[in-house]
């Protein structure tokens, strides 16, 4: 079989073997399920810098062929192999995080499998049409993986289905019009990705910026970014934290991203003024979230606030057009996979263990979860930019875009909502694990399970490696994206110098885009050399404090001005952190409106459709005679059109 | 190996934290003995600042019953090496030491907010309720004044353009880079968007440094201290000296990025001091004639009338002015 094929093929085969387990025999689901992600991890690494194609010729939907047609590229290859990594640590989680619970519920492996598979599928597919399929799979996937999970997350299941399938639907009618579009100029092979890379699409005629708008708002409805996110907040409710690390934090954003970046960089010759849009929504999305996330109260809710602000920064790094920007901004989607899944997955520990993911019922945690406590701490500075873990080094080449691109107020922009991202997470990091421990939490401590711990572990670890040593991601991965060549740069981040002349617009011409190829990235930041002298300053100190007195620290109450401190009523939750803000004069109603759904497009349309609804209700009326009257009307009207029509 | 004796050199003795903590500490007792000329006192000899903080290393530390004990005691080192590795990335291109780039203006910002970050932090692992609530108000402090900060610095970073009548480039955040453009064209604040950026970033310094009026997060009348409240010994004197770090570094960053940086003669040298000196001075000023403002009066102002000033001067630089 084709090293293509498999990618695709091994997860669907054992999510189909995992569905048709019986459920007496529901352990042996979660041990297809681990196997069928390590399988479907080796063979997807496996193909990472392969430039092989596949062809079968498939059916015909209409006038469209549909064949199965793959071709792996710079982006697809590696973005494979990270999807089934975020989707083997996922179920090596759920493993750990259902244990001693009766086992994960329905078909949950299953659906992991299978979402994995069609995840590959868009990646891989070399077809507009194959492209579709996957990607309305990895829908279907994600409303069935809520759906089983918990009685609560119907709500946020049917809101997400809707949602993303509305944005399916504008990827389909985008793909329709680009095949109407190439079958007048009569392209020989239409909808056959190589060939529209080849030679472009221009955005100067009307369907065609039609089709990109199209093409760009089932990006974003993926991705989640405004204003088509409102999925993920409602839905991150009601589900699993697992669910939510795995689709919303990790796949859905390399889906949204991938195809974002194929259709402002390969697919379409991009003009200044669509450029322009996806800055804006990059800006709009990553402030207004951070913004939303700030005053939230529950942890999974906040999450997945920030899970939409960050992709704010992958579309203001693609949109920038500049090849530091568009690097920043895919380094950036898998940063965030990275420690977005850290961080979801952390809270599900804490959940696991508390029952609540209310903050403000929460505290005092650090304790008694040691290993949670220090992975989302580390994930928490890397989301919120803190040098040198990996969310700092993404960012920083998203800044750099900006420059590049001439764009101060959206640079200002996404400092300050870094700063914002910060500020919610101290909010996290007080409410969940410091102050005093609130006596209901009786001793919750943390699960030995290295089924959680495992994952967690690794993520935190990534977030370090990356931010240290990004060189290597950026010259083999993420440079290949906008087409410079790893063989022609010197490896690693040390030898790249670089000057911002040299940051060229995307679609420079290869043989320049090539030469620049060393200088590219870190230039002038090496980002190991920082992380160095971090260390060796806090050693130094350190080394300089135990000069004093030494011995073990002395353990002395909490000093609140020698009163004695009760846990219950002295405590200072997080939920309060930023009344101030949302007390401000212009933000207070802008923050009401937001709570209430006033800025969701699915409430504003549910809004406006229920005249509607009542209007069909009241003719609805149940009495006989009134259907009769409507039928007669109805064949009346056919006759006289059928009549004087011609 | 040579160049890594040498940047452990720079790093740690001159111009990085050696060099910057001792002119922190003279900065620290520059500001005690204005204040007291303010307050017609005699005032603290030379040494006073290096002897507070000697006697702090040799007190034990104590740990809070219910604090989280590795985050209460790695924040203080975290603060240190943070406005370590700050001061000596501001020192490095001013004095021309640094055979290549490490930093720009950005990672400079960002290693300037981790000593807030490492107290907001430590504060909130300490588990005590009144450093909760000033942790709470440094953090509310930070956003309110970052968002101006940022703006008024990148107005330096967007002035450097059309250098030698050609466009090099849309700007740059690098700091040599700014530093060559104002030798070749003139200082930054000799424009207008340079100089009413530099007025903003100087209100924002005052902020930064936690001086009144913005002292909010300490407010030792309200809150004894506030996020400090827990700490003694080797971690407070680890505070304090990030503290007179910063006191050495913010200034000097003003006058790279706004004030034509350092020139290597005599004249240069004696003017780079006396500008950072007046920097220093007038934000002492500032501190003893002004009270302090409320956490909410705070926020406004810096994201009203100080971030206003700052985005225009940054519009103006974007379009040449």
């Amino acid at each position: 079989m084709n090293a293509l094929l498999l990618p695709i093929v091994v997860p669907l085969l054992a999510g189909v073997l995992a569905l048709l387990v019986p459920p007496a025999w529901r352990a042996w689901r979660a041990v297809i399920g681990a196997l069928g992600a390590v399988a479907g991890c080796a063979v997807s690494w496996s193909i990472v810098g392969s430039r092989a194609g596949f062809a079968v010729a498939g059916f015909a939907v209409g006038p469209l062929p549909l064949d199965v047609v793959l071709r792996a590229d710079g982006f697809s290859g590696w973005a494979v192999g990270f999807a089934a990594t975020m989707a083997l640590l996922c179920a090596v989680y759920s493993i750990g995080w259902y244990r001693e619970r009766g086992g994960a519920p329905g078909h949950h492996y299953a659906w992991m499998l299978i979402a994995s598979s069609g995840a590959a599928t868009v990646l891989l597919a070399d077809q507009l049409l194959l492209l579709v399929v996957g990607w309305e799979v990895v829908t279907l996937c994600l409303f069935l993986l809520v759906i089983g999970g918990r009685a609560e997350g119907s709500e946020g299941a049917a809101k997400a289905f809707v949602m993303l399938g509305l944005g399916d639907l504008a990827l389909l009618c985008g793909v329709v019009l680009i095949a109407l579009s190439q079958q007048q100029a009569g392209v020989e092979r239409p909808l056959e990705i190589s060939a529209l890379r080849a030679a472009p699409l221009g955005t100067s005629s009307g369907p065609l910026i039609v089709a990109w708008l199209l093409l760009f708002s089932a990006a974003i409805a993926k991705a989640g970014a405004m204003p088509l996110h409102t999925w993920i907040p409602t839905m991150a409710k009601g589900s699993n934290p697992v669910v939510m690390a795995f689709l919303p934090g990790s796949i859905d954003k390399v889906l949204g991203i991938y195809l974002l970046a194929r259709i402002s960089l390969d697919w379409f010759e991009t003009s200044a003024a669509l450029r322009m849009v996806v800055m804006s929504v990059g800006v709009v999305t990553m402030l207004g979230a951070v913004f939303m996330a700030m005053i939230q109260h529950d942890l999974r809710r906040l999450l997945a606030y920030h899970a939409v602000s960050q992709v704010g920064y992958m579309l203001l790094g693609i949109g920038t057009g500049t090849v530091i920007g568009v690097i920043g901004g895919v380094f950036h989607m898998l940063n965030h996979a990275i420690y977005k899944a850290c961080l979801f997955l952390g809270a599900g520990s804490v959940e696991r263990e508390t029952g609540t993911a209310d903050l403000a019922r929460l505290g005092g945690l650090g304790r008694t979860f040691p290993v949670t406590f220090a992975c989302m701490f580390v994930a928490a500075l890397a989301i919120s930019g803190i040098p040198p873990l990996n969310g700092f080094a993404s960012k920083w080449l998203v800044y750099q875009g900006c420059v590049a691109a001439d764009q101060p107020l959206f640079l200002v922009a996404a400092v300050f909502g870094s700063a914002l991202t910060l500020a919610s997470f101290v909010k996290v990091l007080h409410s969940v694990f410091c102050g005093p421990r609130a006596a209901h939490l009786g001793d919750a401590r943390e699960t030995s399970s290295p089924g959680v711990l495992l994952p967690l572990g690794t993520l935190a670890a990534a977030c370090v490696l990356l931010g240290v040593l990004p060189g290597a991601v950026l010259d083999g991965f993420v440079g290949p994206v906008v087409g410079l060549a790893p063989d022609g740069a010197v490896s690693g981040a040390s030898a790249l110098q670089g000057d911002p002349a040299t940051w060229l617009p995307v679609g420079a011409p290869p043989e320049v885009i090539a030469a620049a190829a060393p200088r590219f990235a870190m230039s002038s930041f090496a980002p190991w050399l920082v992380a160095g002298l971090l260390l060796g300053v806090a050693v130094v100190a350190a080394f300089a404090g135990s000069l004093g007195r030494s011995g073990a620290p002395r353990v002395r109450p909490t000093f609140i001005g020698g009163e004695a401190l009760d846990r219950e009523r002295h405590r200072f939750v997080g939920t309060g952190f930023y009344r101030t803000v949302e007390e401000l004069p212009v933000l207070r109603p802008v923050f009401r409106r937001g709570e209430r759904g006033g800025f969701d497009p699915y409430e504003v349309s549910i809004g406006f459709g229920r005249p509607v609804v009542a209007l069909l209700r009241r003719l609805h009326s149940g009495v006989l005679t009134d259907y009769c009257a409507w039928c007669f009307a109805g064949t009346a009207v056919l006759f006289v059109a059928l009549l004087f029509g011609r | 190996m040579g160049a890594i004796a040498e940047w452990v050199f720079h790093l740690l003795v001159f111009p990085g934290v050696l060099f910057s903590v001792t002119l922190g500490l003279v900065l620290v007792w520059l500001e005690r003995k204005v204040t007291a000329l303010v307050q017609w006192r005699k005032g603290p000899p030379l040494a006073q600042p290096f002897w507070d903080v000697v006697k702090l290393f040799g007190k034990e530390t104590i740990l809070p019953a219910d604090s989280v004990p590795r985050a209460f005691l790695a924040m203080p080192l975290v603060a240190f090496a943070g406005a370590g590795v700050a001061a000596s990335l501001v020192w490095l291109p001013l004095l021309g030491l640094a055979e290549r780039p490490v930093g720009d203006l950005i990672v400079v910002l960002y290693l300037l907010a981790m000593p807030s970050l490492a107290l907001i932090l430590g504060a909130s692992a300490s588990g005590n309720p009144l450093a909760a609530i000033g942790a709470s108000r440094d953090v509310k402090l930070l956003l309110g004044y970052e968002l101006p900060f940022v703006a008024a610095l990148l107005v330096a970073a967007f002035q450097v353009r059309d250098v030698d009548g050609a466009q090099v480039s849309a700007g740059t955040l690098s700091l040599e880079g700014i530093l060559a453009f104002q030798q070749q064209v003139g200082s930054v604040l000799a424009r207008p968007s340079g100089l009413l950026a530099f007025l903003a970033a100087i209100i924002c310094v005052q902020a930064k440094l936690g001086r009144v009026p913005f002292d909010v997060a300490e407010a030792e009348t309200e809150i004894g201290e506030g996020a400090l409240l827990e700490y003694g010994g080797v971690g407070l004197g680890l505070f304090k000296l990030a503290h007179a770090l910063q006191l050495a570094t913010l200034p000097a960053l003003l006058v790279l990025v706004f004030w034509g940086g350092l020139t290597a003669t005599v004249w240069g040298v004696l003017a780079f001091a006396g500008k950072v000196l007046a920097i220093v001075v007038v934000v002492v000023l500032v501190e003893n004639t002004n009270p302090r403002v409320r956490i909410d009066q705070a926020l406004r102002f810096f994201w009203g009338p100080v971030a206003l000033v700052a985005l225009v001067a940054l519009l103006a630089a974007r379009l040449g002015y």
